[in-house]
């Protein structure tokens, strides 16, 4: 839908516009448009018939009254199946709802149904899911990014104005970066993990993707804050809508010099743009050196994949999930998971265990830890000089379905510039900032803003301020989905 | 370099098992990975503390009093298997 998320709850939060009208309107274009972009793994058909029961007057006022939104099927909402892209959850219905969730339903927003991604969120295009891949709304031919890939799809095809994934190494960022959304990943315990099927537990963040600063804002203000049953949560959020007028007058910012070299034309051309937007603004610019955030991709790999094995441990055939093999227990375990995981999944879980392993433990997780101490050093020096950092979301646009799934090294390395961020456990914001024609095609490049741990709202500010002076020509629906 | 008694060893552990074919496969991308990873050596992490999580974080305790939780019915909903408002698993113990 083409309005933005504020401005359908301006007019149902006024009693204009009845609760149930978006979410019907929504669940349409979703069955217009899905059987081209595979975005949604599974629709909440009765939600407009939902908002209808609360009735008009429980959406007064709200915030959110009546927004569509998308959520990633690895967040929990009671009732709905919740797959995380996985055979070893096809039938898992959720007994309870992610705060996240619970939290954006309080606030008027309507969920019509769960997006796509790469296993338990293990990878970088979408591909690696068990229901098969969605497609890129600019090209149908390309890869949406991933692992949040269904709702970055969802949004800049016209499906919802907001939806919610999340990030482990940019799995939000990645893919709003190739579908031309604002994609944001909180400073790591800014929104509750509760509810959120674990990946990596020290790098997970959920993340919400958008086509406008102002409705990013109000999706975080209403998510933000301590939660009980996260003990990793933080409480005293900032208020991300006042944020939106903070302007960026004086502003401190530094390229980070690792990600300027070998980067596609069109992410030169979006770099330069943002530059001269911020500039005109009153920005400063500089380039700060992050030495360390060479070995980001594989410091982040072998900590995620130690993570992933010691979670998905859980996934036994026993109480939940997928039984598969006779009356063996230890068979039932190892041909469950044999069956349940797709590659990707015990790819991972085996280097995991391998690095956890007695004898490699110093070797990779111990020392993949310590070089996450000194990325974490080299992003505070850098905070030292700046107040925002900019990179490229990645270093080129979206590629080719197939192009890079054998190839698990290739796949990995397009996480070059998101995963140093996330071991850090600092906010950012892919920004889309530009385009590239590739073969006949125009396909958006991302831009990314981080902020120091804590200053999420200093990256609301400047985005902002840049979709304003840019009259938002860069936040759009994909054509062909308008 | 994971050799085959290695891929065992692992299968063994993380409880997976996989066909001939994809240990074939899997073997062979986990040590093109690792070739990968031991860029990391270069690195001089001498006396460099283990960060294990982004944010220094306190435990955090509550009251143990009893909230809200699943029923029964709730918990068994999703079980593979039942019997008598158990879930039934395998035999563990011989």
């Amino acid at each position: 839908m083409p309005e933005t998320a504020l401005q359908l709850a301006a007019r149902v939060g006024r009693g204009q516009l009845g609760p149930a009208e978006p979410a019907a309107q929504s669940l349409a274009r979703i069955r217009a448009s899905d059987d081209r972009l595979h975005a949604f793994l599974s629709l909440r058909e009765d939600a407009p018939e939902r908002a209808s029961r609360l009735g008009r007057s429980a959406f007064l006022g709200l915030p959110l009254a009546g927004v569509p939104v998308a959520i990633k099927d690895n967040l929990n909402l009671v009732g709905t199946v919740t797959s995380c892209g996985s055979r070893m959850l096809a039938n898992y219905r959720s007994p309870y709802t992610a705060t996240v969730v619970e939290r954006l339903e309080r606030a008027g927003a309507v969920v019509v149904g769960k997006t796509n991604l790469d296993e338990f969120a293990m990878g970088s295009s979408t591909e690696n899911s068990a229901f098969g891949a969605t497609r890129n709304p600019w090209d149908l031919g390309r890869v949406p990014g991933g692992s949040s890939g269904g709702s970055a799809a969802a949004v800049a095809g016209g499906q919802v104005p907001l939806a919610l994934g999340s990030d482990t190494g940019g799995s939000v960022r990645l893919p709003a970066a190739f579908c031309g959304v604002l994609g944001f990943k909180p400073t790591y315990g800014r929104l509750s993990r509760y509810g959120l099927v674990a990946f990596a537990s020290s790098l997970d963040q959920v993340g919400v993707l958008a086509r406008s600063s102002a409705d990013l804002a109000a999706a975080l203000d209403v998510m933000c804050g301590i939660d009980p049953l996260d003990s990793t949560s933080i409480d005293h959020p900032p208020s991300f809508t006042a944020a939106l007028d903070l302007g960026i007058s004086g502003l401190r910012v530094g390229w980070i010099r690792q990600a300027l070299r070998g980067n596609h034309p069109a992410v030169e051309r979006a770099m330069a743009t943002v530059q001269q937007v911020l500039e005109a603004g009153g920005a400063r610019f500089g380039e700060a050196d992050l030495p360390t955030l060479e070995a980001a991709v594989p410091a982040y790999y072998l900590i995620a994949d130690s993570e992933a094995s010691s979670n998905l441990a859980r996934y036994d055939g026993m109480l939940y999930g997928l039984r598969s093999g006779g009356s063996d227990y230890s068979a039932v375990m190892a041909e469950s998971r044999a069956e349940g995981f797709g590659q990707e999944v015990k790819r991972r879980v085996l280097m995991g265990t391998y690095a956890l392993s007695s004898g490699y433990y110093d070797a990779y997780y111990s020392k993949a830890m310590r070089v996450r101490r000194l990325i974490a050093r080299d992003f505070a020096a850098a905070f030292g000089a700046y107040d925002l950092l900019l990179c490229p979301t990645a270093a080129e646009p979206a590629f080719p379905i197939g192009e890079r799934s054998a190839d698990p090294l290739a796949m990995y390395r397009t996480d070059v510039y998101t995963v140093g961020i996330s071991l850090a456990g600092l906010p950012a914001l892919s920004l889309p900032a530009g385009y590239a024609q590739v073969d006949g095609k125009q396909l958006p490049v991302g831009i990314q803003l981080i902020a120091p741990a804590l200053r999420d709202e200093l990256i609301l500010a400047v985005s902002q301020h840049f979709e304003r002076v840019t009259e938002g020509r860069f936040f759009g629906i994909a054509p062909g989905f308008a | 370099m994971i050799d085959e008694a290695e891929l065992d060893h692992l299968m063994e552990l993380a409880k997976l098992k996989l066909s001939a074919a994809e240990q074939e496969q899997i073997r062979g991308d986990l040590n093109a990975i690792l070739g990968y990873f031991s860029a990391l050596e270069q690195l001089d992490t001498e006396g460099v503390p283990e960060l294990a999580r982004p944010v220094e974080l306190e435990n955090v305790l509550r009251e143990d009093q009893p909230g809200p939780m699943f029923s029964q019915e709730e918990a068994l909903g999703l079980a593979a298997a039942r019997e008598q408002g158990f879930f039934k698993v395998p035999r563990v113990v011989e």
